[in-house]
């Protein structure tokens, strides 16, 4: 391009700047050079970049912290799985099924141990041990047990 | 041809070694850049953290038409300007930018002085800069990458990298002139 061809400063600054990376694109060295003769503003423009020179060098030398790596590496460490929520539940209802499967054997004992005794209680007007004799049929539905043929027909 | 091609497949593999000598390799210039772009130290090393796993995590889908190194940096300015993003929305107040610690100790205390004044200098310049102007300065003045790699790593032309560097200097221009003559407050970037 000729360098008598002068471009304006927006073109220029584009054009020293790619020079500036060593890239191609924009104006010639030629034409630039031609501009910055004429134009004391980009003269200003250049000379204020090249005193950030030292600045830039400065950044370049800054590094990551030491234990950042070790950081990274914990956080990267595959972790054992955890189990998927459907077995947790199936665990937690196993677990509750028992307590109650337990509880259930433990009355039915306790009332064939003490079955007469509570029967005379029952017959003496104890209030106690009527509610724990209304209790057991209700027990047995939980269990969905069949009823007992020593039961009394209603 | 990217020299950490091989690298890449291990980390397609899931190799958690691979991971860590990514690290090694790419690390410092991930952090330089997550530091220059959000401005504190411990951002830009949760930054950073954010930055590896990601890529382990999408190393099967990585298509490897770019360099591991450009992908990188594609990863790091996407966490990064989504946090600056999340920021604003907060209304978090920006704090003053952080150095961060040298790369090596240097031993004549006058020239670290200095070094650490042209540093803090030219960081309180970034920060008035908008991210964007300031990822693409940091891309070329920092690490050295090329228009090319820039263009890969912000997805966008060639073209636009120029223009991008060339207002941004522009503006970093105008601000440094103004800090010699006199209070930031009168500049209109």
């Amino acid at each position: 391009m000729n360098a008598s061809i002068d471009i304006d400063c927006a073109a220029a600054r584009e054009g020293l700047s790619a020079a500036r990376d060593g890239e191609p694109g924009g104006a010639s060295p030629a034409v630039l050079d031609a501009h910055l003769a004429r134009c004391d503003a980009c003269r200003e423009h250049e000379r204020a970049l090249d005193a950030l020179a030292p600045g830039w060098a400065a950044l370049r030398d800054v590094a990551p912290p030491a234990e950042l790596g070790r950081r990274l590496a914990e956080r990267a460490r595959p972790r054992p799985r955890a189990l998927p929520r459907i077995a947790l539940r199936i665990a937690a209802g196993l677990v509750g099924y028992a307590a109650l499967d337990g509880s259930v054997r433990w009355l039915e004992r306790g009332a064939a141990h003490s079955g007469r005794d509570l029967v005379e209680r029952v017959a003496a007007g104890e209030p106690a041990a009527g509610a724990l004799l209304a209790a057991l049929p209700e027990v047995r539905l939980l269990r969905r047990l069949p009823v007992s043929t020593t039961e009394e027909p209603r | 041809m990217d020299p950490d091609l091989p690298l890449v497949q291990r980390l397609r593999a899931g190799e958690p070694a691979a991971l860590e000598e990514a690290y090694r390799r790419h690390g410092a210039s991930v952090y330089r850049l997550c530091l220059r772009t959000l401005g504190r130290a411990a951002d830009a090393e949760d930054a950073v953290q954010e930055v590896f796993l990601k890529v382990l995590e999408r190393a099967r889908s990585f298509a490897g038409e770019s360099r591991l190194a450009t992908w990188l940096h594609s990863v790091a300015v996407n966490t990064c300007l989504h946090r600056l993003e999340r920021e604003r929305l907060r209304g978090a107040e920006g704090l003053p930018p952080e150095g961060g610690p040298p790369a090596r100790a240097d031993d004549d205390p006058e020239a670290r002085a200095s070094s650490a004044e042209e540093r803090e200098g030219l960081e309180r310049l970034l920060a008035r800069l908008s991210p964007e102007h300031r990822v693409a300065l940091v891309l070329r003045e920092v690490e050295g990458l090329a228009y090319r790699d820039i263009a890969a790593a912000l997805s966008i032309p060639v073209g636009t990298v120029m223009s991008r560097l060339a207002r941004a200097r522009e503006q970093l221009a105008r601000l440094a002139g103004a800090r010699h003559r006199g209070p930031l407050t009168q500049v209109t970037p």
